[in-house]
């Protein structure tokens, strides 16, 4: 079927109906033929009847008016007689088909009846009475057998004309149900055909209007009716190329997005190691910025240490050599009048507080230079195995300390987040020491300057001190709800002698050595997170790995 | 008995402080001070003027030319029992190592605190006297 045309479907089921049509029609048209002819015959034999009865009465009358002439001799008798046997003859003669050898004993009898009577009519004219009643009964008996006879065949033939009507009764009822059942046939007959061939149209039909309907809807991977070389294989096959370009363009589709996606990968790629490479430069910069700037703090430590001390020295060699003075030239001055003494007294008091004024100056420059040479150490101090929790927490208390000693009203919020079970760690205890120290001060400090700041009291300052163990490195984040730091100082607060505090009472070199102790000596990092006016956190990372390089890096440096 | 102290120091102040600091002590006649700028000069002097009578040397470590260390090592080989202090503005733990390790008899870092400096000085010639 489904190599088999539409068209061609439709012409045959046509075909296939109109001889359907014609089949039964003739079955039909034969039928209504045979019951004609079966009425035909049927009249035939209801005229052969009615003669049988005409030629029974006709030979009635004919047998009254011989016996009648023959005892009459009237002519009108005979007339009659003569009448009555030409109708009986021509019954006779249309009845002899029924069976020609009875109907022609009956014309014998008949003959030899009537010349009997003719006799006896002879006799009677001939008076002869006697011999006339003889031949009339002779007659009589001739009449007989003809009754007889006559009545025979008019059964015969009435018997013959009811079989004829049963049967051609049976036949019409016969051919009625015939062209019920046929035409019933011919319906089932022409409605199977017709629903197989509706069927087979749209059956496939059906599938390719679904597989359309997928494909519209975008189900690329539908399943496509099997093609024949129909109208409706065609269609499939138009479908099925529609559905190809289809998948080919959403291949193409694919393979651009895909093509897309893995240059946006690329190019993130290759932006992330701009970026990367971008903040190793930065860093880089910062770090060789850093360790120039040690280095010339140092070197300007060095230069100024030795002339700083000769002024220490002097200074105070000088004290000592004006109290020599004073006693050495006690008689002198004991000599002098009240004006002089005191002149000269004023002026040995004078001198003396410059010179402790020098004294005190000269060491405050000496502990600058001290913290600045700090920059130019090696490494010196020992690594030791410690536990940094242990270390932090005593920093923090030696920080809270110092800070209460010096201002009596400060106060602030210790909030420890020590991790649990963290590792000793390898650094030297006490420059890590100085790093905490430093941190912890100015955490108390930008927040008691926020404090200070608030007036109302409402603000409590708080500092945050939180230990992790990050595996290959541990953390200590230092966190202070203090003024914060604006970005545009973010960068310079590891410079040497950057600093936000007043003049006299900060160096500016605790985070710049800070710096120096996390990243060169201990190889870590020292990062820096700020909010003006809400937070300041300095996270230190160290790694614990960096005690070997370290080492390494501290001999090699000796060697040179 | 007097003692000789040999002051080596490339900054030519270093004596007149020296002198000024040791001042009592020169006019009572405990010390008597000699100065050299340089560590040869220093060497020169040990070999000739000052013998027999020296028994301290103090020498700066950072000097141009041949420094504090090198002629502490000098010293010690021509001159083993001479006790040699050392005297620095850089108290860093490798060059005191090294001073020790090259018998240095002390270790003094700068400033010098010079009431410190002469109590060594004491300690280190009292059996001698």
């Amino acid at each position: 079927m489904p190599n088999v045309s539409i068209r061609a479907r439709l012409i045959f089921l046509s075909v296939l109906l109109l001889a359907i049509l014609a089949i039964s029609s003739a079955l039909l048209i034969r039928e209504l033929a045979r019951d004609s002819r079966s009425l035909a015959e049927e009249a035939m034999l209801v005229s052969v009847v009615r003669n049988a009865n005409s030629a029974s009465k006709h030979f009635g009358d004919l047998k009254y008016w011989v016996i009648d002439s023959a005892v009459t001799q009237m002519a009108s008798s005979l007339q009659a007689a003569a009448t009555a046997k030409a109708g009986l003859d021509a019954d006779l003669k249309a009845i002899s088909a029924v069976d020609p050898a009875v109907v022609a004993a009956i014309g014998r009898e008949v003959d030899a009846m009537t010349d009997l009577a003719r006799q006896a009519g002879v006799a009677y004219s001939g008076d002869d009475s006697a011999a006339g009643n003889a031949l009339l009964e002779q007659a009589k008996s001739h009449i007989l057998r003809i009754d007889d006879e006559i009545d025979r065949i008019v059964d015969r033939v009435e018997q013959q004309a009811v079989a004829r009507r049963d049967a051609s009764t049976r036949k019409a009822e016969l051919a009625v149900r015939l062209a019920i059942v046929g035409g019933i046939g011919a319906l089932v007959l022409a409605l199977g055909f017709t629903a197989l061939t509706v069927r087979s149209i749209t059956v496939p039909l059906k599938q390719l209007e679904r597989s359309m309907a997928s494909i519209t809807r975008g189900e690329l991977n539908v399943a496509m009716p099997p093609t024949g070389v129909n109208e409706i294989g065609a269609m499939t096959r138009t479908l099925g190329m529609l559905r190809d370009s289809l998948i080919e363009r959403d291949r193409l589709e694919r393979e651009r997005k895909r093509a897309e996606s893995e240059i946006r990968v690329a190019r993130d790629a290759a932006e992330a190691a701009l970026h990367e490479l971008k903040a190793a430069q930065a860093n880089l910069i910062q770090a060789e910025k850093m360790a120039s700037l040690g280095q010339l703090t140092a070197g300007i430590a060095h230069e100024i240490k030795n002339p700083l001390n000769f002024v220490n020295n002097f200074a105070s060699l000088s004290m000592g050599l004006l109290d020599e003075l004073k006693a050495a030239a006690a008689s002198a001055f004991a000599a002098l009048d009240q004006r002089q003494r005191s002149q000269v007294d004023e002026v040995t008091e004078l001198l003396t507080g410059n010179l402790e004024r020098i004294t005190e100056h000269g060491k405050r420059a000496d502990n600058i230079v001290k913290s600045m040479l700090a920059h130019s150490r090696s490494g010196g101090g020992d690594r030791q195995s410690v536990d940094l929790n242990g270390l932090v927490e005593e920093a923090l208390n030696l920080a809270y300390h110092g800070a209460r000693a010096q201002d009596q009203n400060f106060n602030i919020t210790l909030d420890r987040e020590y991790g649990r079970d963290i590792a000793p760690v390898e650094l030297v205890p006490q420059d890590m020491t100085r790093v905490f120290l430093n941190l912890f001060g100015n955490g108390f400090y930008a927040a008691g300057k926020r404090q200070r700041a608030a007036h109302n009291g409402v603000f409590r300052p708080v500092l945050t001190v939180t230990t992790r163990d990050l595996g290959e490195a541990v953390e200590v984040r230092v966190r202070d709800n203090g003024v914060g730091i604006p970005d545009d100082i973010k960068d310079k607060l590891f410079q040497p002698f950057f600093t936000t505090k007043p003049t006299g009472e900060g160096t500016g070199l605790g985070l710049s050595i800070s710096y120096e102790i996390v990243t060169k000596q201990h190889g870590g990092t020292i990062k820096v997170a700020s909010e003006v006016g809400e937070f300041t956190e300095f996270i230190v990372s160290l790694p614990r790995r960096f005690a070997a390089r370290a080492a390494a890096d501290l001999a090699a440096s000796r060697e040179s | 008995m007097t003692v000789s102290i040999l002051i080596v120091d490339d900054e030519p102040d270093v004596a007149v402080l020296f002198r000024q600091q040791f001042r009592r002590e020169a006019r009572e006649g405990a010390y008597v001070l000699h100065f050299a700028l340089s560590a040869s000069e220093a060497l020169e002097r040990l070999a000739t003027d000052i013998e027999p009578q020296l028994i301290v040397i103090l020498s700066d470590i950072n000097m141009p030319g041949m420094d504090g260390l090198a002629l502490l090592r000098e010293i010690k080989t021509r001159r083993p029992d001479l006790p040699v202090m050392m005297l620095t503005a850089y108290g860093d733990e490798e060059r005191r190592r090294r001073a020790a390790e090259y018998g240095a008899a002390e270790f003094v870092t700068k400033p010098v605190d010079f009431d410190f400096l002469k109590e060594r000085l004491r300690r280190l010639h009292a059996p001698s006297t």
